[in-house]
C-alpha cells in the first residue's frame, strides 16, 4: 500500500494542459526559473513530428541516461510514430507500449502537482504536446555516501556495513541480509515540504499485526512540514507518556534491523538519514549491542552485566557520594573516612554543591568535545578533564573524592551501547543528588523506586516496557542480562511476535 | 491540570531545597577515636579523643602537630559531661568510629551500668570498639599518649588487642553488646581486659614520645579484670588470664613456658590450635563442671637435655604440658571461688543449659553455689610439631 | 473496577510475601523475645502451624463469591445500605490504620537510627509523594514493580544471613523451653497478630488474580515463604545477638545488620539491608493504602479509585502523626492491644462473614 505521491497536498497547480508551451511555461514559474531544473524540448517522429519536453532536475538524474533516452529510445521509435501521426492516430498508446516500456515509471499524469513531486524527487518527466497525461521516467541516480562502517555502533567482530542516506539502498541492505519474501515493504511519503519516503519492513507472519497496525496509523496521523532525521518520526509516533527513556530504537546497521525484525519487531526507514527505526523498543534493547550475538556466550554475558553496572554507576555514583558522607558516615571504613575528613578541610562547597559543579562542568566539557574538530576534540576532552580536575582541587575549590566519582560516573556511562539511553541516564542523576543530598539513602531509594514504578507503567507500542524483567518471562532472560547460546533460544520474544513463536527445531542429541 | 503540577512542583522543590536537616559534611564533625570515663567525686569526668585527620592522612603526609587532640569535661552524666564539652571543642563530635572505650578502675570499681547506659541507648554507637579498664586512674593519660606506629592511641590499642587475642591470649577482646549480655545474665560475671601507662608521662603526651626509638611512655595491656556483679573487684595476673582464657575456649594461639622433665633449663610450647568444652551437671545440689581441653602444641623453642626423636619422648612431655596447665587451671577457678566469689567463667550458664531446674534453685545466689562447685579437669595435649631442629644445641661440657 | 485489573498469580505471590515481611521484620525479634527469650523461635513455629487455619477460613470465604472482593461482601451479606455503612467504617478503621502504623514504623525507625534530626513528617510526606505515584498508575504497576524489586530484596537479606553465620554462638539457644511452654505461646501471639491476621485484606485482591484455579496455592506459598524469611531472621537473632539484647532493642534486626562483620573489609553495611525492608515496607503500605482507596471507591461506586489517593493520603500522613504519641507507646500497642485489634478483624469478622455467607446461600437454596 503505497501513499500515492499523485495525491499530494501541496497548493494546487492544477492539471496538465494539452499545449505544451503552456506546461514548459508553467514548470518555470513555479519553480521559479531555478537554474537546476532543464527541460529540453524534443520532437518525435522524423518528418511528422510532434513536441515534447523532457524535464529534470539537474543532480538529480543521469544525465547520460537521459540523452540516451532522448536519442535511442525516442528514434528508435520515430519512424512508426511519424506513420501514426500522418495517420492522425494516438501516439500515446504507442509511446506506453513500445517506447517507454524500460524507463516509465509512471503514466497518465494529470495533476500538474503530482508531476512536480515526481520530478523533484528525481525523475525525468515527458510531456508531449496535445496530450493532457504525462510520464514519469526513472532514470535517477544521484552522488551518494558510500557504504562504510556506522560510526556510531562499531563492532570489532561482525558486519561491518551500514546504512546510508538512500531509501532504496538501506531497503537493499536488508533484503541482502533476509532472503524471504515474507518480508514486507510499505511505504508512505510525510513531510509535506520533503516529501520524506518513509518505509517500513516486518516479516509477515512473525510479527505482530496489532503492532503494525499502529506503526501505519501513527504514520499516517503525521501532519508536518519537513522530516529531515528519522528523530522526527520517532517524535511523532513515540509513546504519549512523558519520560525520559526512549521508546523506539534507532540503529545504523542493517544486520540489527535484521535480527530484531526476526523478532517480530517493525523496522521504519526513513530517506535522508542513515539511522533507521525499531519498533516496539524495550528497556532491555538499549542495554545490548550487535556485538554481544557475535561474540562468545561468556564475555558476551559478562559485558552486559558490566553494562548494567554502568548504568547503576552512573546514575548512583554522585548521589550515594554525597548521601554517604553526608548522612551516614558510619558507613565509611576508618581510615577512608580519615582521608576524606582531611580532603575536605578548608573547602568552601559542601559535598553536594561541589557534586554539582563538577557534574555540571563534566557535562558541558563533554558537549565542547562534540563539538571540536576531530583531531583535537579527543585531545581537548582528555586535558580538560585532567587539567580542570587537578586545577581545581589544587586550588581548594573541590575534594579530589569528589573529581574520582564524576570521572567514575562519566566513564560508566559511555558503557551503554544506545546513546539515547545514556543521556537519560545522564538527565535522570541530577535529580538523585538531590534526593540524595536531601534524604539520604532513603531519599535516593524512593527516587529509585519511583523510576521502578515509571519504567514498570511505560509501554512501546503495547508492550510493556520492562520485559522480560517485570511481567517475567523466563524464556526472554536468555537474552536479556545474559546471552544464551543460540542453541537455546529456541523461541521469540513472546510478547512482541504472537506467531510464529518457534525459532529453531531441537536437534536431536547424539 | 498545569497549575496542580506546578503546585506540586513548587511543594517537592520546597521540601527538597529546604529539608537538608540530617545533613552534615565530614569536615563539620570532629571525628572521635576514643573515649575515657573517670569518676572523681559524683563527678563523672569524660575525656575525649579526637584526630585531627590532616596529620594522619596518608597525603598530607603528617605535619608535624600532634595528630590527637583532647577534650576533658565533667558533668554529673555522660550525656552533661559531653554535652558540656561543646563549651570548649569548635564542632559537633562524631562517635561512629570510635575505637575503644576506657573505664577509670575507680570508676569501675562502682559499677559499669551507669556508663554503660548511654552507650547502649545512643544510637550513633555502633558496638565494635573495644572496652577495657585503665589502672588507677590511667584512663586519661591512655589516650594522651602518643604512639609509635599507630599514632592516635585508640587504635593502637585496638590492633595490640587484635594481634594479642591472637597471639598471647591473657587477654579478652569485649564489646559492647557481648557486655551488655554478660551483665544481664545471671550465669556469668563480666570480665573486661586492662592496661596501664607505664614510663614518662609528661613526656609521652609530647611529639617527642615519637622521636625517639625508645619511648618513654608506653601503654601496656596487663590481664584481666574481675568483676563482680558490675563491680570491679580485682585483677588477674597474666598467668590466671590465661587459664581464664583456655576455660572459656578463647585461645586461637599462644604460648607456656614449663620446666624440663629433667634438669635445668625450660622448654617452650606454642600452641597451634586448642578447644575448651565445658559440661556442667548438678550432684545432691552440688554443681559440677567437667572441663575437657583439647589441644595441639608445636615445640617453640627448647633448652632441655631430651631426645625428641623418641617418641616416649613426646609423650613424656605432653604429659608434662597437661599436668601443668591442669594446675593453673585449678589454682585459677580455687582463687576466683575463694577470693571473688565470681563466676567469671560463665560456669552458671553451663548449668542452666545441662540442668534446667536445678539452675533455677539456685540462680538467685550463683556466687554462693559458685563457691562450693567442683571442677574436673581433663586436659589433652598432643604435640604435633617441633620445628626445624629435631634435637637441641648441646651446650658442650667444658673439658676440664 | 479493579476486577478489570488482573495479576498473575505469581505475582500475588510475591504480593503476599513483601507484605509478610513488610515492616514486621523490623521489630518482630524483640517483641516475640520479649516473651518467649531464646525460645522465640519456636514461638515462630507455633505461630504458623495456628495461622495455617486462618488462610483456609480467607479462601473458603473467597471460594464462596469468587468474584468479589471483601467490601463488596460486606453488602451482599449486609444489604446494601448497612453493608456500605459497615464498608466504610471497616475501610477507615483497619486498612487505613494498619497503613498510618506501617508507615509510623517505617518513619520512627529512620528518625531514631539514621537520621534524627530529620523530622518524621518529612519523610512520611516524602514517602508518601511516592506511594500516590504509585497508586496513580494502579495496581498492576504496583505489583509488577514488586516483582521487579522482590530480587533486590532478597537478595540482600540473603547476604545479611550469609554473612552473619560466622557470628552464631549456638549457646544463645539454649536451654530450650526454659521457663515452659507458657512463653512460647506468649511469644507467638505478637506473631500471629501481625503479619498473619493482618491476611485478611488480601480478600480485596483475591477477585483480580488471573488463575483462580491456583490462587489458594499462590496464597500459601506467599505466606509460607514470607513466614519462612521472618523465622529465618528471628532465630539468626537469637543465635547471634542473644536472648537480652534482642528483647531490649528497639529494632534489633537492625543491630543484628550492624554486626556483620567480614574479614574486616564487608563491614558497617547495615544500610543496604535496610534497603531490604525499606523496599517491602513501601510495597505493604501502597497495599494497605490500596485496599483503603479502592474499597472506599467500590463502596460509594466511584468511577476511579485514583482519585482518592492524595486526600487518602494526606489524611493517612496526618493519622499516622497524630495517633502515636511516642515509640513506647506504639511497642506497648503492638505487644498488648493490637493482638485483639487484628484478631476481631482477622478472625472474628471473617468467620462471621462466612457463616452469614453460609446461611444466606443455604436460605437461598430453599
Amino acid at each position: 500500500m503505497t501513499r500515492n505521491p499523485a495525491e499530494s497536498v501541496n497548493d494546487n497547480y492544477g492539471l496538465i494542459s494539452s499545449d505544451l508551451q503552456e506546461n514548459i511555461r508553467k514548470i518555470k514559474q513555479v519553480t521559479g526559473n531555478s537554474t537546476d531544473v532543464l527541460v529540453r524540448e524534443i520532437k518525435l517522429g522524423v518528418i511528422e513530428d510532434r513536441k515534447a519536453c523532457i524535464a529534470y532536475v539537474d543532480g538529480l538524474i543521469n544525465s547520460n541516461a537521459v540523452d540516451d533516452f532522448i536519442m535511442e529510445s525516442l528514434m528508435f521509435g520515430n519512424h512508426a510514430i511519424s506513420r501514426k501521426l500522418q495517420q492522425g492516430e494516438d501516439i500515446l498508446q504507442y509511446l506506453k507500449d513500445y517506447v517507454l516500456t524500460t524507463v516509465a515509471l509512471q503514466e497518465d499524469i494529470k495533476d500538474f502537482d503530482a508531476l512536480l513531486n515526481l520530478m523533484l524527487s528525481g525523475n525525468s518527466i515527458l510531456i508531449i504536446d496535445g496530450y493532457i497525461s504525462a510520464f514519469a521516467l526513472s532514470m535517477n541516480e544521484w552522488r551518494e555516501r558510500a557504504i562504510t562502517e556506522p560510526t556510531s555502533e562499531t563492532v570489532i567482530r561482525g558486519p561491518k556495513e551500514g546504512f546510508n542516506e538512500t531509501l532504496r539502498c538501506n531497503t537493499a541492505l536488508i533484503r541482502r541480509k533476509i532472503k524471504s519474501p515474507k518480508l514486507w515493504l510499505e511505504t508512505f511519503t510525510i513531510g509535506k515540504m520533503t516529501q520524506t519516503s518513509v518505509g517500513i519492513f516486518y516479516m509477515d507472519g512473525i510479527a505482530n499485526e496489532k503492532i503494525v497496525e499502529e506503526v501505519r496509523t501513527r504514520l499516517n496521523r503525521i501532519d508536518i512540514d519537513s522530516i529531515l532525521d528519522s528523530s522526527y518520526i520517532e517524535d511523532l509516533i513515540q509513546d504519549e507518556a512523558i519520560t525520559p527513556f526512549p521508546t523506539i530504537y534507532n540503529t545504523e546497521r542493517p544486520d540489527v534491523i535484521a535480527a530484531e525484525l526476526l523478532e517480530g519487531k517493525v523496522a521504519i526507514i526513513v530517506d535522508g538519514t542513515p539511522f533507521a527505526l525499531v519498533v516496539p523498543a524495550l528497556f532491555v534493547s538499549f542495554l545490548h549491542a550487535a556485538e554481544d550475538y557475535y561474540h562468545r556466550v561468556d564475555i558476551s554475558t559478562f559485558i552486559r552485566m558490566l553494562r548494567l553496572l554502568g548504568i547503576m554507576i552512573g546514575l548512583l555514583a554522585p548521589s550515594l557520594y554525597v548521601a554517604v558522607t553526608t548522612f551516614h558516615p558510619e558507613m565509611i571504613p576508618r581510615p577512608l573516612l580519615f582521608s576524606l575528613a582531611a580532603e575536605r578541610e578548608g573547602l568552601p562547597f559542601p559535598a553536594f554543591i561541589e557534586a554539582l559543579l563538577m557534574e555540571i562542568t563534566f557535562e558541558i566539557l563533554r558537549e565542547a568535545s562534540i563539538r571540536m574538530p576531530r583531531n583535537i576534540g579527543q585531545a581537548m576532552s582528555i586535558v580538560g578533564s585532567i587539567v580542570l580536575g587537578t586545577a581545581a582541587v589544587q586550588a581548594g575549590f573541590v575534594s579530589p573524592a569528589i573529581v574520582i566519582v564524576v570521572s567514575i560516573t562519566a566513564i560508566a556511562s559511555f558503557v551503554i551501547p544506545s546513546n539515547d539511553m545514556a543521556v537519560s541516564v545522564r538527565l535522570l542523576r541530577f535529580p538523585l543528588m538531590f534526593l540524595g543530598a536531601s534524604f539520604g539513602i532513603f531519599g535516593i531509594i524512593l527516587g529509585l523506586i519511583a523510576l521502578a514504578l515509571h519504567l514498570v507503567s511505560l509501554r512501546s507500542f503495547g508492550v510493556p516496557y520492562l520485559t522480560p524483567f517485570a511481567p517475567f518471562d523466563s524464556e526472554g532472560q536468555k537474552d536479556g542480562l545474559i546471552r544464551a547460546p543460540i542453541q537455546s533460544m529456541i523461541f521469540r520474544p513472546r510478547l512482541i511476535a504472537r506467531q510464529n513463536l518457534i525459532r529453531r527445531r531441537l536437534r536431536h542429541r547424539k | 491540570m498545569n497549575r496542580r503540577r506546578y503546585l506540586i512542583l513548587l511543594l517537592v522543590s520546597f521540601m527538597i531545597l529546604t529539608g537538608c536537616w540530617s545533613r552534615k559534611e565530614l569536615n563539620d564533625y570532629l571525628l572521635v577515636s576514643g573515649i575515657a570515663v573517670d569518676k572523681s567525686g559524683d563527678q563523672y569526668s569524660v575525656t575525649v579523643q579526637v584526630t585531627d585527620p590532616s596529620q594522619i592522612s596518608k597525603k598530607s603526609g603528617g605535619g608535624g602537630n600532634s595528630p590527637i587532640v583532647l577534650y576533658t569535661q565533667k558533668g554529673k552524666s555522660i550525656s552533661d559531661a559531653l554535652r558540656r564539652m561543646t563549651t570548649i571543642i569548635p564542632r559537633q563530635l562524631y562517635v561512629g568510629h570510635i575505637s575503644v572505650l576506657i573505664i577509670s578502675e575507680r570508676l569501675a570499681r562502682e559499677g559499669i551500668t551507669s556508663v554503660l547506659d548511654y552507650f547502649t541507648r545512643q544510637v550513633q554507637f555502633r558496638t565494635d570498639f573495644d572496652i577495657v579498664v585503665a589502672k588507677g586512674s590511667h584512663a586519661e593519660s591512655a589516650l594522651k599518649i602518643l604512639t609509635p606506629l599507630e599514632m592516635v592511641s585508640s587504635t593502637y590499642i585496638f590492633d595490640s588487642l587484635k594481634t594479642s587475642q591472637k597471639l598471647l591470649a591473657p587477654i579478652k577482646i569485649e564489646k559492647l553488646d557481648d557486655l551488655y549480655s554478660t551483665l544481664e545474665s545471671e550465669g556469668k560475671s563480666a570480665v573486661l581486659t586492662g592496661l596501664e601507662v607505664t614510663g614518662d608521662f609528661e613526656h609521652g603526651e609530647k611529639m617527642d614520645n615519637l622521636k625517639e626509638s625508645v619511648r618513654p611512655a608506653k601503654i601496656n595491656l596487663l590481664g584481666l579484670t574481675v568483676f563482680k556483679g558490675d563491680r570491679l573487684v580485682g585483677w588477674l595476673n597474666e598467668d590466671e588470664s590465661r587459664a581464664f582464657n583456655y576455660i572459656t575456649n578463647n585461645v586461637s594461639t599462644s604460648g607456656f613456658v614449663t620446666a624440663c622433665p629433667k634438669g635445668t633449663g625450660s622448654i617452650t610450647y606454642g600452641i597451634v590450635r586448642s578447644k575448651t568444652k565445658l559440661k556442667g551437671s548438678v550432684k545432691d545440689g552440688i554443681p559440677h563442671i567437667n572441663i575437657h581441653i583439647r589441644s595441639e602444641l608445636s615445640v617453640d623453642e627448647m633448652a632441655c637435655d631430651v631426645d625428641l626423636t623418641s617418641p616416649n619422648t613426646i609423650v613424656d612431655l605432653q604429659r608434662n604440658a597437661s599436668s601443668y596447665l591442669k594446675d593453673l587451671i585449678r589454682d585459677t577457678i580455687d582463687e576466683l571461688q575463694s577470693k571473688y566469689k565470681s563466676d567469671i567463667f560463665g560456669f552458671g550458664a553451663v548449668i542452666h543449659r545441662s540442668d534446667r531446674k536445678a539452675w533455677k534453685q539456685m540462680s538467685s545466689d550463683w556466687d554462693k553455689h559458685f563457691a562450693e562447685l567442683q571442677v574436673s579437669i581433663q586436659v589433652d595435649m598432643k604435640i604435633r610439631e617441633i620445628g626445624a631442629v629435631v634435637n637441641p644445641l648441646t651446650k658442650k661440657e667444658e673439658k676440664e | 473496577m479493579d476486577n478489570r485489573v488482573v495479576i498473575s498469580n505469581r505475582q500475588f505471590t510475591i504480593l503476599v510475601i513483601m507484605n509478610v515481611i513488610g515492616t514486621t521484620i523490623l521489630i518482630i525479634p524483640s517483641l516475640l523475645a520479649k516473651e518467649a527469650n531464646q525460645d522465640a523461635w519456636l514461638s515462630a513455629i507455633l505461630a504458623l502451624a495456628v495461622s495455617m487455619p486462618l488462610l483456609w477460613l480467607y479462601l473458603a470465604i473467597h471460594k464462596r463469591q469468587p468474584t468479589k472482593t471483601l467490601v463488596q461482601l460486606f453488602e451482599v451479606v449486609l444489604g446494601k445500605w448497612a453493608g456500605k455503612l459497615f464498608s466504610l467504617l471497616f475501610l477507615m478503621i483497619y486498612p487505613f490504620f494498619l497503613g498510618a502504623l506501617t508507615l509510623r514504623n517505617v518513619g520512627d525507625f529512620l528518625t531514631t537510627q539514621i537520621m534524627p534530626e530529620t523530622p518524621i513528617e518529612m519523610i512520611h510526606i516524602i514517602f508518601m509523594i511516592v506511594v500516590v505515584y504509585a497508586m496513580k498508575l494502579g495496581l498492576e504497576p504496583i505489583v509488577r514493580v514488586s516483582e521487579l524489586l522482590i530480587p533486590i530484596a532478597l537478595v540482600m537479606l540473603f547476604i545479611m544471613f550469609v554473612s552473619i553465620i560466622p557470628q552464631i554462638k549456638a549457646e544463645n539457644l539454649f536451654p530450650i523451653l526454659d521457663n515452659g511452654y507458657k512463653p512460647v505461646i506468649g511469644g507467638a501471639i505478637p506473631f500471629i497478630s501481625f503479619p498473619f491476621l493482618e491476611n485478611v485484606l488480601f480478600l480485596m485482591v483475591l477477585p483480580s488474580v488471573r488463575d483462580q484455579s491456583k490462587v489458594g496455592k499462590a496464597l500459601f506459598k506467599g505466606v509460607i515463604i514470607g513466614w519462612a524469611i521472618l523465622f529465618l531472621l528471628i532465630l539468626l537473632t537469637i543465635l547471634v545477638l542473644g536472648p537480652y539484647i534482642t528483647a531490649s532493642k528497639v529494632f534489633p534486626s537492625y543491630t543484628l545488620a550492624k554486626k556483620i562483620n567480614i574479614a574486616e573489609i564487608f563491614e558497617r553495611v547495615e544500610i543496604t539491608i535496610a534497603i531490604a525492608w525499606f523496599i517491602t515496607s513501601f510495597i505493604r503500605i501502597c497495599f494497605y493504602f490500596y485496599c483503603a482507596a479502592a474499597g472506599i471507591a467500590q463502596t460509594l461506586e466511584l468511577k476511579d479509585y485514583r482519585n482518592l489517593s492524595i486526600p487518602l493520603a494526606m489524611m493517612l500522613i496526618v493519622f499516622s502523626l497524630s495517633s502515636v504519641p511516642n515509640i513506647s507507646f506504639l511497642m506497648n500497642t503492638d505487644l498488648r492491644t493490637l493482638p485483639f485489634f487484628n484478631l476481631t478483624f482477622g478472625l472474628l469478622l471473617p468467620l462471621a462473614l462466612l457463616i452469614m455467607l453460609a446461611v444466606k446461600s443455604g436460605m437461598r437454596k430453599q
